[in-house]
């Protein structure tokens, strides 16, 4: 990888600190209301929430898109850049936002225990953490190697939120066909607005 | 000075641009050799923001060539690192730098330069009295200007173009500004291409000048050997007239029996003097209204 | 040094002008270091390479020397050398336009003659 691209990585690391804050809190918040404020909440509430949380990260994203981009390019950014940028950027915000949902979901779906908010909070702390240290890590190690150490660790982190079989087998068998629409609606939203960004680059 | 010098032309070669259908740059041809200060001036609206955006490679050009001696600029990270593009800030609320504190942007900056100066930086914004912690969209339209002016400065880039940098100044810093320049210049032997409107100030730091006309390229020239060229010709009609004759002539002014015009003389060609006329020199700005002014 | 920049002339022939006047005033000895190119442009906010080419136009006249790797020296008998200069120019610069103001105003030889006199028995 370039020089220049390691450079804006770099930049969008220290602009992906205010993004996945809000997500975690968006999350925690969510996971606690309904584990704790509502005793069995109906699932058009859960839909409703899911959602909101959906589009949190989409605008962030579209946010980025609209106003960070030609800040980036009058710094100096080629456009291929920012392409790249973008991909990596929804690719994590998706990731991200699965796991959150996998895990408020099994939240609001099982008994609570203390292990399981404890261990919800340090994954998404760590996933955080790796976000904003991505520019760290791509100018250390260069970006393969970074690759692989993101794949290893968000790779961990999906399986230790579909951790639990029990919890698996509990959680498939009354299928939520939303979440899966959700995802699907993450996947599509992260495709278009991939080509999205590229065209408005490319309007520029 | 260092091996700035060294470094081949930054070039434009037949560069036109087009907005929809309205074509705002004409068949620029331009080389920019390593080592100067050029000037350039033209009218609002006759295209120099858009010529720097190309030059820099932030804009697309609809064609033709941005070269840094041998390399293409556009989208080549390499030859890139070699530029900076200070333009105007201009914080619109809902923008990326609106809510960005000053020392976010140099941060971001020192991010993106290579040969980012932070200790340059450091010293301008006490130099310039900016407060770090104060956010972009706060700022003064002269504090605006001293931000682009340390990012230009401070960027170390060995081409580096700044968009009116002294818009929103007082004198006094306009003047620093100016002694700025020079010092760094005189350090590095840096190039700087510099779009100004308050050219009689300026035009004693530009060893070259460029006057954009209407989207093409009146004239580059050195600085002095133009203003030698220009003279200024007044008074009774028919004697101004035999004066100039045969030579290019701009801006007639009459009142009476009276007649004043602005002469620029090819390499070579001289006017015929006489008791009966006063020649006086002309300033640079004064030359630009002649040549670019309404009634040509 | 320290004068004014006009728009009048072209910056680098001011820039020889004043050390031209400043060697006449003695405020440049001969033999003594001129201020180099950098520092004249510092002091007037102009571009290095003009104040270079006033610099160069003195050397050219054999009014300055270079000492290689420490600056810009004034020659022996430059003084004398501006003088005889100024002497030949005094016709262009003054004599001519005086003449042609004088005509265009009507004031014959006889009057320039009889100011010339009233000038000197002032003295």
């Amino acid at each position: 990888m370039n020089e220049g691209f390691k450079r804006h990585i770099h930049y969008i690391s220290l602009y992906q600190g205010k993004i996945f804050s809000i997500i975690i809190l968006g999350g925690l918040i969510y996971g606690i209301f309904l584990t704790t404020v509502i005793n069995n909440p109906p699932d058009e509430i859960i839909r409703y929430l899911e959602t909101i949380l959906a589009i949190i990260p989409c605008s962030l994203i579209t946010n980025y898109i609209r106003y960070q981009i030609d800040f980036c390019l009058s710094m100096g950014c080629t456009r291929r850049n920012i392409y790249l940028s973008i991909y990596i950027l929804t690719a994590e915000l998706l990731v991200e936002s699965l796991a959150v949902f996998l895990l408020m979901k099994m939240i609001a779906s099982t008994s609570i225990t203390v292990d399981i908010i404890r261990s919800f909070v340090i994954s998404e702390l760590l996933s955080a953490t790796l976000g904003v240290l991505n520019g760290v890590l791509i100018r250390r190690f260069g970006f393969a190697k970074m690759a692989l150490i993101l794949v290893i660790i968000y790779g961990g982190l999906a399986v230790f939120a579909l951790n639990s079989f029990f919890l698996m087998t509990e959680f498939l068998s009354s299928p939520s066909s939303w979440l899966l629409i959700i995802g699907g609606i993450l996947i599509l939203y992260g495709l278009i607005v991939t080509l999205f960004g590229k065209r408005t680059i490319d309007r520029m | 000075m260092e091996n700035a010098k060294d470094l081949m032309p930054l070039q434009c070669k037949n560069i036109i641009k087009k907005y929809k259908e309205k074509e705002v740059l004409h068949n620029i041809d331009l080389t920019l050799e390593s080592g100067k200060i050029y000037g350039l001036i033209g009218r609002n609206g006759a295209g120099k923001t858009t010529l720097l955006s190309i030059l820099a490679a932030q804009c697309p050009a609809t064609s033709g060539d941005i070269t840094l001696g041998k390399e293409t600029v556009w989208e080549n990270q390499q030859t890139l690192s070699h530029i900076c593009f200070s333009r105007e800030l201009n914080p619109v609320a809902e923008s990326a730098i609106a809510s960005m504190k000053v020392k976010d942007y140099l941060k971001a900056a020192s991010i993106y330069y290579p040969h980012w100066d932070k200790e340059m930086a450091d010293r301008l914004v006490k130099t310039f009295e900016l407060e770090p912690g104060k956010k972009i969209l706060k700022l003064s339209k002269g504090m605006l200007s001293m931000l682009t002016i340390i990012l230009a400065l401070a960027s170390k880039a060995d081409y580096t173009l700044l968009d009116e940098p002294v818009a929103g100044l007082d004198v006094f810093m306009r003047d620093k500004f100016y002694k700025l320049l020079l010092e760094e210049y005189e350090k590095t032997g840096r190039t700087f291409l510099i779009s100004t409107h308050i050219i009689d100030e300026a035009s004693p730091v530009f060893e070259e000048v460029i006057i954009l006309k209407d989207g093409a390229i009146l004239l580059k020239e050195n600085t002095e050997d133009l203003l030698s060229r220009a003279v200024h010709i007044s008074g009774r009609e028919d004697a101004v007239d035999a004066a100039v004759k045969g030579l290019k002539t701009y801006r007639p002014e009459k009142i009476g029996r009276s007649k004043g015009i602005t002469v620029l003389m090819e390499n070579g060609q001289e006017f015929q003097s006489s008791g009966e006329i006063s020649v006086q020199p002309v300033s640079l700005q004064n030359l630009f209204i002649a040549l670019c002014g309404d009634e040509n | 040094m320290n004068e004014i920049l006009t728009q009048e002339k072209s910056i680098y022939l001011q820039i020889s002008e004043m050390i031209e006047n400043d060697i006449l005033r003695d405020i440049l000895l001969e033999e003594e270091r001129v201020p180099s190119t950098n520092e004249l442009a510092a002091l007037y906010a102009i571009n290095p390479a003009t104040a270079a080419k006033g610099i160069n136009l003195l050397v050219d006249r054999n009014i300055l020397y270079k000492k290689r790797g420490i600056g810009m020296f004034v020659t022996s008998g430059a003084k004398e050398k501006i003088r005889q200069n100024r002497k030949e120019e005094f016709y262009q610069r003054y004599f001519k336009t005086m003449m042609e103001e004088a005509y265009s105003l009507g004031i014959t030889r006889e009057d320039l003659i009889r100011m010339i006199h009233a000038e000197e028995d002032k003295k």
